[in-house]
């Protein structure tokens, strides 16, 4: 059984490694070997089996992970944003809802925005009902996506603690652990010696500054790979018929009657009466295509990577006092995220000071990393309501449907969001579990404020 | 890290500054009649511009004055710094996809 | 006002007096002293050359300065210092506060001005020292060149994370710190560990 979940990991990692480089740009998925329009849903399983076979050939002939088609004049369906959330969305119009004749539309290239950018944290400890049934709806997707998407995404429920650091943050740590509690999700608060057992490297006193008095654990939290979420997606969609087509930047949207008619692309016109716009930053652009506003604010959120170390941290750590976290990844990179800038933005770098105080917090709490070197360091640019939470809703136009406002926190939501946005589209109803999502709720003064929970505060 | 000429203090780092946020968004002189959407609009709804924005800054561990700022959100550039209750500045209008 | 003798200096806990010194040593690039008990007085009102102007001037015999960042007086008696464009800093190193009190209420009288004693809120220190421009260019973004911040200049600006007011007294270089009383701890431990790698000599009050 090991043995099969190390084959099944290196092989996932293998093709991973192979198809894609992020850095670059497009992978080599379409560009190379496998022929344009090739028949749908013939992607071939991964399995060991698979594996062996490829293995005589030298794993030179792996098929493409998904096509690259020429978009068509019109679909069912269209997605603007290429990003986990759009694919999810994607992949659960085509497979729960028998919407095949999609499309999704990426500007750059899969997962290159966002989804290429946070720090991979996933967890469901949010405070208010709404938004633990739907944070929850989305680690139950998690906790099977592997299998269900045929690709390793890595899930690993390594536990996510969010620490306490005085009297205050203990007392939020509790109410927010009863809430999940009642909710059914796991959560437990550990005391400081507690925190000292779980997560070893940590240095409770924090050099003086920000002592650590406990926290809360989630233990079904963790991380996944950030990349192979969006890959899964893409190559499950594929398989079911969706056309994802990349280097696509939308550049007006055809609204007539108060109805949705059309999308103008870099690649031509494209005609659909349903439209998902799933672009995280962009939102607000988007919006202004299609002519209705919405009450996001663009910032950017950085992240930085150390050299990669041997296995020195096994677990999350999240501040949400202190605007630090940090969790390392499989290759042994140190992972930390930081905080928002404080103005408007649309650099995909962020704010040196927000780097220098958030790099301060993680030498106090963690002096064994002071002497580690950081490798690279970027920003991704998040849209952020002023309840901290997200928008998930139809819109004043019809057929415009709109998924924004994840804030700093829309990794973890993923496949809900997805699941979620695409029973919208579909339906043309919200689901209930992201019917309170609206974006009426800042009219109606229904607003869901998550502040607390939101790790990052916005 | 912007660089933020206070009209005061002159040049000083963005650590010395608060954020305010859109600029000229006058207050309903009538609360009472605007309806929900209207009181929604001015509470909740701000420009997210790609381009140039003009918004509020106060030099809070400086002067302590509020003043307006009209700035680029992608290349960063700081165009002008203008007085509060100032009519904006006549600027080229900056999009970028 | 606190009678002396129940007066306390923020950092009377770190007992500074036991290693004391009367100038900085030899080898050692920074001298930090505390100046705990100084007179400030904060004034608002009108900027210009106006009635505010010469009642200050009336009240303190220093002119009042009209540019941020500008100080009028002598740095080891009393000084005027504009902060911004309608606050300036009263202070003084020998007067007591209430007595420049009644003489401003008296020329102010009828203004639309204020000036407050808030003495006790705030703690002063000095750095000095060959090195004293590279320590504090650690814990603040101000351009502390000469050329732009020369002597007889003050600016409000950040110290690490508290808020503080600096003075230049001299080009040798002398710099006068103001932070808030309950931040005097963390500005002088936070000075003190930043300026290890100069040697920080303790000169005494």
């Amino acid at each position: 059984m090991r043995l099969k979940r190390w084959f099944k990991a290196a092989l996932h990692r293998r093709v991973a490694a192979d198809t894609i480089q992020p850095e670059t740009g497009i992978g080599r998925c379409g560009t190379t070997g496998w022929s344009e329009g090739a028949a749908t849903g013939m992607n071939k399983r991964y399995s060991i089996f698979s594996l062996a076979r490829n293995a005589f050939s030298r794993h030179e002939n792996w098929q493409e992970a998904w096509r690259s088609p020429t978009p068509k004049p019109r679909y069912d369906a269209v997605i603007i944003g290429g990003g986990g959330h759009g694919l999810a969305t994607a992949y659960y119009l085509a497979k729960q809802h028998g919407m095949t004749n999609i499309a999704v539309l990426e500007r750059g290239w899969l997962g290159g925005g966002n989804t290429g950018r946070n720090t991979t944290i996933v967890r469901s400890n949010y405070l208010w009902d709404e938004s633990a049934a739907l944070y929850e709806q989305a680690m139950k997707l998690w906790e099977g996506l592997s299998r269900e998407l045929n690709y390793n995404v890595m899930f690993s429920q390594r536990g996510v603690l969010n620490l306490a650091h005085n009297l205050h943050d203990l007392r939020e740590i509790q109410r927010r652990v009863n809430a999940n509690r009642l909710n059914g999700i796991d959560g437990e608060v550990l005391d400081a010696q507690q925190v000292k057992d779980f997560c070893p490297a940590i240095d409770l006193r924090a050099g003086g500054r920000y002592p650590v008095l406990g926290a809360s654990l989630q233990r079904r939290g963790g991380t996944a790979r950030h990349d192979a979420v969006a890959w899964g997606y893409a190559r499950a969609a594929d398989a079911l018929g969706v056309d994802i087509i990349q280097e696509c930047p939308v550049q007006g949207i055809r609204v007539a009657d108060g109805k949705v008619q059309g999308v103008e692309t870099a690649r031509g016109y494209i005609e659909t009466n349903k439209l998902g716009i799933v672009v995280a930053g962009h939102s607000s652009l988007l919006a202004e295509m299609a002519g209705f506003r919405l009450p996001v604010q663009s910032v950017p959120l950085q992240a930085l990577v150390s050299e990669p170390v041997k296995p020195a941290i096994n677990c999350v750590v999240m501040s949400g006092a202190v605007h630090a976290y940090i969790s390392q990844s499989d290759k042994g990179e140190l992972v930390i995220g930081a905080g928002v800038d404080k103005y408007v933005g649309y650099g995909q770098r962020g704010s040196q000071p927000v780097t220098e105080e958030t790099v301060a917090a993680i030498c106090e709490m963690f002096p064994i990393f002071r002497r580690m070197r950081m490798m690279r360091q970027w920003g991704g640019i998040v849209d952020v309501c002023p309840d901290a939470s997200p928008i998930i809703s139809k819109t004043p136009v019809e057929g415009i449907y709109i998924n924004c406002g994840w804030g700093t926190g829309g990794f973890k939501a993923t496949p809900g969001s997805g699941w979620a946005f695409a029973h919208t589209v579909a339906r043309n109803e919200p689901h209930p579990l992201n019917a309170p999502f609206t974006l009426d709720r800042y009219r109606t003064g229904y607003l869901i404020d998550e502040h607390g929970a939101a790790a990052v505060a916005h | 890290m912007l660089l933020i000429d206070c009209p005061h203090c002159g040049p000083r780092s963005e650590t010395e500054f608060s954020y305010g946020g859109e600029a000229h968004i006058a207050r309903p002189l009538d609360p009472a009649a605007l309806s929900d959407a209207e009181w929604a609009d001015y509470v909740f709804l701000r420009d997210n511009p790609k381009g140039l924005i003009r918004e509020r800054w106060m030099h809070a561990h400086g002067c302590r004055r509020w003043f307006n700022v009209a700035r680029d959100t992608v290349t960063y550039e700081i165009l002008t710094v203008y007085p509060m209750g100032a009519e904006p500045p006549d600027l080229p209008e900056r999009r970028y996809p | 006002m606190v009678e002396d003798f129940l007066r306390q200096s923020p950092l009377s806990h770190l007992g500074l007096a036991t290693h004391a010194r009367a100038e900085i040593a030899a080898d050692d690039g920074v001298a930090l002293a505390e100046r705990p008990f100084r007179t400030v007085i904060t004034l608002r009102g009108p900027g210009g050359e106006g009635a505010f102007a010469s009642a200050v001037e009336q009240a303190s015999g220093l002119k009042l300065p009209q540019e941020v960042g500008a100080i009028t007086g002598e740095a080891e008696g009393r000084q005027l210092l504009c902060l911004g464009p309608d606050e300036w800093w009263l202070c003084d190193g020998n007067s007591d506060a209430e007595s420049l009190l009644v003489a401003l209420e008296d020329e102010l009288a009828g203004q639309f001005a204020s000036a407050v004693d808030t003495s006790d809120n705030w703690f002063a220190l000095e750095i000095s020292g060959p090195q004293a421009t590279d320590l504090l260019a650690k814990a603040c973004p101000l351009d502390l060149h000469p050329r732009s911040f020369p002597a007889g200049r003050c600016a409000r600006s950040l110290l690490s994370k508290a808020p503080m007011t600096l003075q230049k007294l001299d080009e040798s270089p002398r710099f006068r710190i103001h932070v808030r009383r309950s931040f005097a701890d963390y500005a002088w431990r936070w000075l003190s560990d930043a300026g290890r790698e100069y040697g920080v000599s303790v000169l005494s009050a």
